[in-house]
């Protein structure tokens, strides 16, 4: 039990509690905003493993680009799913 | 999607033959994939042909062959360009499938432009705009280019570009939009056709590359044969180059015209970023 | 040599534990006060020191120009996008009519609305 993997259990479990979280909201933003935060959160473990190239992306991709398109949809739609 | 029949009007069913042969389809597909997946090699067997001479054969010789330090763009990018025109296609093809669902007018320029026209922008906005976008964009292209020594190459930076794109447009509202009279807002940026042509030339320019390098006597996207210099490994690292900016002009683009596309449907509804309501300076 | 390098990691060390504190506070200012913009107003400035009080730490431990020049780049990049976004934030809400808490302060705080 290292170091390492310590910091990688905490960051899963945050990863599981945001995506968890994502999933019960009902209010379309907070969902993806949580989402962005499991999305960077991602990229972080990426990073820890060493693929620093997967993790750029992923922050890229998952953290900027889906939220905000995520966002406008939801703009779009209403912004509660009941 | 190419196969989808028109809905027929008056909500009648398809054709039975077609129904059989769209329900045949699948199974039969499905089958198809079961007997190949028999036939590969056990997922993860070290001693399957990808690992005992790909791997080793990227990993020794990657640097050499392509003249790309960073072993990830040299594959990416050179040994697995089947790969790679493939995803940018699909990207490609996601962009022009939300433009036609959501925007099915193409770039309509008569559109009540409501609310982000409107620019949600206060001064402060704007200033850090002007300040930040530049950069955006310009790191973008560092990431561009950089991407044959540090992690980074044509998905990314085009990510990053259309991220900057998609600034300007929130604060300053689309390029096509004709600016309030009297206005300094800024009507550089690019309009959703713009997004669009730049799209098309970068997957235009990859499969032009690879035709190029059929011209030139070798196979489809073989960069070697390329007359571009006497050093093979130099002549791959420029077409790789070429590759990761076709590749980079096809993300940004997409981006760009997928949000493009959203925002539309926005403006039609009335649903702006900035409401309407509140307080106004 | 050694008396210069453990003072710049006792620089570093300090800077890094001065933007602990004020993300802390951040923290403690999100969970603790009433409404949208007070928790914007904790959040906006505390982070911002933060954040770059934290940045200036590591790039002084790195020790290393091109490691340094890096992190005080993204330092500029924090300064100039954090306070831009806290605004963005707080005129979106006030464009929106998000309620203000008009409440007693010295009744404590209250709940989670």
């Amino acid at each position: 039990m290292t170091e390492g993997h310590l910091v990688s259990i905490g960051l899963l479990a945050v990863m599981l509690i945001s995506a968890g979280c994502a999933l019960a909201v009902k209010d379309l933003l907070t969902a993806a905003a949580l989402f962005g935060v499991f999305s960077f959160l991602t990229a972080t473990w990426f990073a820890l493993m060493g693929a620093p190239d997967v993790a750029f992306t992923e922050a890229c991709v998952g953290g900027a680009l889906t939220t905000i398109l995520f966002v406008s949809t939801a703009f779009r739609t209403g912004r509660r799913f009941d | 999607m190419g196969s989808t029949p028109p809905r027929p009007a008056g909500g009648e069913r398809a054709p039975r033959l077609r129904r059989v042969l769209g329900a045949a389809a699948f199974p039969a597909l499905f089958l198809g994939l079961v007997v190949g997946m028999t036939e590969l090699p056990e997922f993860g067997d070290p001693a399957s042909p990808a690992s005992t001479h790909l791997s080793p054969r990227f990993i020794e010789e990657g640097a050499a062959e392509t003249g790309a330090a960073n072993m990830v763009t040299a594959v990416l990018a050179d040994y697995r360009g089947y790969d790679t025109l493939g995803e940018a296609a699909v990207i490609f093809a996601a962009g022009l499938g939300c433009l036609v669902i959501l925007a099915s007018g193409g770039a309509r320029r008569d559109l009540p432009v409501a609310g982000m026209s409107n620019r949600f922008g206060s001064i402060v906005l704007d200033a850090a705009t002007r300040t930040l976008v530049p950069v955006v964009l310009l790191f973008a292209v560092y990431v561009l280019i950089h991407g044959h020594y540090s992690p980074g190459g044509g998905f990314q930076g085009g990510v990053l570009f259309g991220s900057g794109l998609i600034m300007m447009r929130l604060v300053w509202g689309p390029a096509d939009a004709s600016p309030r009279p009297g206005s300094d807002v800024p009507t550089f940026g690019l309009s959703l056709r713009g997004s669009l042509v730049l799209a098309s030339v970068g997957i235009l320019a990859y499969v032009g590359i690879g035709l190029a390098a059929m011209a030139f006597g070798g196979e489809f996207l073989n960069y070697g044969t390329l007359p571009l210099g006497s050093d093979p490994a130099h002549v791959r690292e420029l077409a790789t180059l070429g590759i990761e900016a076709a590749v980079f002009l096809t993300v940004g683009g997409t981006v760009s015209l997928l949000f493009d596309t959203i925002s539309i449907g926005m403006r039609e509804n009335g649903v702006p970023l900035g409401s309407e309501r509140g307080p106004r300076e | 040599m050694i008396a210069s390098l453990t003072l710049v990691e006792g620089i570093g060390a300090l800077l890094l534990a001065a933007g602990l504190f004020f993300i802390l506070t951040a923290v403690i200012g999100i969970l603790r006060l009433p409404d949208f913009f007070t928790r914007l107003h904790a959040i906006g400035k505390c982070e911002t020191a933060g954040l770059s009080l934290s940045l200036l730490g590591l790039a002084v431990l790195a020790w290393d120009p091109a490691v340094t020049v890096k992190l005080v780049l993204v330092l500029f990049l924090v300064f100039l996008a954090n306070p831009t976004a806290t605004h963005a934030l707080a005129r979106a809400a006030r464009k929106t009519d998000v309620e203000v808490w008009r409440g007693d302060p010295s009744s404590g705080p209250v709940g989670d609305r």
